[in-house]
């Protein structure tokens, strides 16, 4: 029975604390933060600017690392990794959505989604196949050739989805993917992430703040002050 | 393929830097190749008109014999030395030699002298001594002249005013011949000659070397062989190739930089010197190419982090920036080598000729007046080969950092 459970994990952070020194001044982000978050969950960290969200999800998208406790993605303990461990994990099961979208400026929409399937190896004709149906299932298919520069910001941040998801990834972490957009951009690419969720199981986690990804969220962690005050589930 | 493009991409995202840190690349190796044509080819000059003026661009001698000459220390060049030479098609000229050292004396005046007994027929194939007569004329065959009695001397024109002598003059030349016997014989002065070696033309004599031959009591024998070349490039294989045949006669063929250690030690010299000013240079322009490299690099960061963050190994990213690196070099090697090509190129077709004073004190020392440049092969592998390294060592630091960077460090920066 527990074996199942863990099974269907995808992430589980355990009294993950996390200490920053500002001047010498230690500064506790993290207290304790103990959470599992479960395959084809579509989770929401949320909490007031200084919470300690967008810390909390770089641990979890192993970018950080914790000053005390353990994060286990799909089973697997990654705070002792080395570095090019960790790039691997990112690599091979984590997708990343962006507040600025953080397109490459110098690639197309679709060398953009093609980028992390080139880093794992993927042959070219098979890059572009996929990256190509991506952008079609995205409504984003007459953008290919387009650079970020010639993109609004909801057209790139479809762009920077598709690149999440090209990898086939275990888990999509979002930072506050909705803040640069207006609300009714927000609501289109929210729709989608939805649907990938629900279509594909892909299991997101997003930080935000923002009502609109809130109401939408099957799992809501609320985290004040470092810590999480309130885990609700099917909100 | 990818990373190529993205490479290639990045590197003319800021034009107007790129361009500037490619000139940085272009100016360098094209004063790099510039710089070292003009000395290149004044040292080929230099070294075509000293070996024209004493020894040519090699000789064959008896081993031991250059550095501690003597008469004893002689050869007959038998069927096998011709066939050596005759063999190898770069060889354009041979003409024998004897050195001996003598005592001229007209009148109450006597003065040491060194005399060279050359081949009058053959000797302009490898020198221009007989160009540089400048009063009565060079010596003639004394072997076609059988009812000659008296040999004929060639002296060097100072050598002639020391003597208190004329063109025309007979004088006494007192030397020890081959047995070590002192030998005395009249010559008569057929003409002086100026070469520019203030030396030589206070101390030098020419003689027909059958005249010498017959009053050293030297038979056949001869000191050395001197040897033109088509291409002085060609000069390595040249000596190997003769040595293999003459090594084993107890003879050795020695190229002109064993003959004149203190032209070749001239010219190491005044090429350090060269290099030790091109290296600076190129320290300078390799301060701008870091400078531009961790530039472009810093301000990207941010790129690079979210990079990193979708899982790119660190030694992917830094391949894409030495990508960067290395198309901007390539682009600036090409450039730089084809306008340096092109500017030696003209200035080997057309010299710069020096004018006035300079120009004068270069004919008194018996150069031509003209500054040549050089097409030498070495000089374009050279410069691209110390800029490359120098690219190379500043790009170093910014690969490091590169290397070094963390994803959320890199997304965080501004």
């Amino acid at each position: 029975m527990e074996n199942k459970h863990i099974a269907s994990e995808i992430v589980r952070v355990e009294n993950v604390r996390k200490t920053y020194h500002d001047n010498g001044v230690p500064v506790d982000a993290l207290r304790g933060i103990n959470l599992v978050v479960s395959q084809k969950d579509f989770s929401v960290i949320a909490g007031p600017s200084g919470s300690g969200k967008t810390t909390l999800l770089n641990i979890i998208g192993t970018l950080d690392k914790p000053t005390e406790g353990k994060i286990f993605l799909d089973g697997e303990e990654v705070a002792s990794k080395n570095r090019r461990e960790l790039a691997d994990i990112r690599l091979k099961k984590i997708g990343f959505v962006f507040q600025a979208y953080n397109l490459s400026p110098v690639l197309n929409a679709l060398e953009n989604i093609e980028f992390t399937m080139m880093l794992r190896g993927i042959p070219a004709d098979e890059r572009k196949r996929r990256g190509l149906t991506l952008m079609e299932q995205l409504g984003i298919g007459e953008l290919a050739d387009k650079r970020p520069n010639e993109m609004s910001g909801g057209q790139q941040q479809r762009v920077a989805v598709a690149r999440a998801i090209s990898n086939d990834p275990r888990l999509v972490l979002a930072d506050e993917p909705t803040a640069n957009l207006d609300s009714a951009t927000a609501a289109k690419l929210l729709d989608l992430m939805e649907q990938l969720n629900h279509e594909s199981g892909i299991t997101f986690v997003f930080s935000s703040h923002d009502p609109q990804v809130i109401e939408r969220a099957h799992r809501l962690f609320i985290l004040k002050d470092g810590q999480i005050i309130s885990d609700k589930k099917n909100v | 393929m990818l990373l190529i493009r993205l490479a290639w991409r990045s590197l003319w995202r800021n034009r107007r830097r790129t361009l500037i840190a490619m000139s940085a690349v272009i100016f360098a190796i094209t004063l790099s190749i510039i710089q070292r044509g003009m000395q290149y080819g004044t040292y080929a000059e230099t070294i075509k008109t000293a070996v024209r003026m004493s020894t040519g661009y090699l000789q064959i001698q008896k081993i031991g014999y250059n550095k501690n000459p003597s008469l004893q220390k002689s050869f007959i060049v038998n069927r096998k030395i011709e066939e050596a030479v005759q063999g190898i098609p770069s060889i354009n000229g041979a003409s024998p030699r004897i050195q001996a050292d003598a005592l001229l004396s007209f009148r109450d005046q006597s003065l040491g002298v060194m005399i060279m007994g050359v081949s009058p027929k053959t000797e302009n194939l490898v020198t221009d001594f007989p160009k540089k007569i400048n009063s009565g004329r060079f010596i003639t065959d004394d072997s076609t002249k059988e009812s000659q009695k008296i040999s004929e001397i060639v002296v060097g024109y100072k050598l002639l005013q020391n003597l208190n002598a004329h063109v025309g003059d007979s004088v006494v030349v007192l030397a020890q011949d081959f047995d070590g016997i002192l030998e005395n014989s009249f010559v008569k002065i057929t003409g002086t000659f100026k070469t520019g070696s203030e030396d030589f033309d206070r101390t030098g004599a020419f003689m027909d070397i059958s005249a010498m031959q017959n009053f050293l009591d030297m038979e056949n024998k001869i000191n050395a062989v001197a040897l033109s070349v088509r291409n002085p490039d060609d000069l390595e294989k040249i000596d190997r190739q003769l040595n293999a045949t003459l090594k084993p006669m107890g003879l050795v063929a020695l190229p002109w930089e064993e003959l004149l250690p203190q032209l070749k030690q001239t010219i190491e010299l005044d090429n350090a010197s060269g290099a030790l000013y091109i290296i600076i240079l190129l320290f300078v322009v390799g301060f701008g190419i870091l400078n531009t490299v961790l530039m472009s690099i810093t301000e990207r960061f941010r790129e690079y982090g979210v990079m990193l963050s979708l899982g790119m190994p660190q030694r992917k990213l830094a391949i894409a920036v030495a990508l960067e690196v290395f198309f901007m070099l390539v682009i600036g090697f090409i450039v730089g080598n084809g306008i340096g090509a092109a500017v030696n190129a003209y200035w080997v077709q057309h010299p710069i000729t020096l004018g006035g004073d300079i120009a004068e004190l270069y004919k008194e020392y018996g150069f031509a007046p003209v500054l040549v440049s050089s097409l030498s092969f070495k000089i374009f592998v050279d410069s691209t080969l110390t800029i490359l390294g120098i690219s190379i060592v500043a790009a170093m630091y910014p690969l490091w950092r590169v290397l070094r960077l963390e994803p959320l460090k890199g997304i965080r920066y501004t």
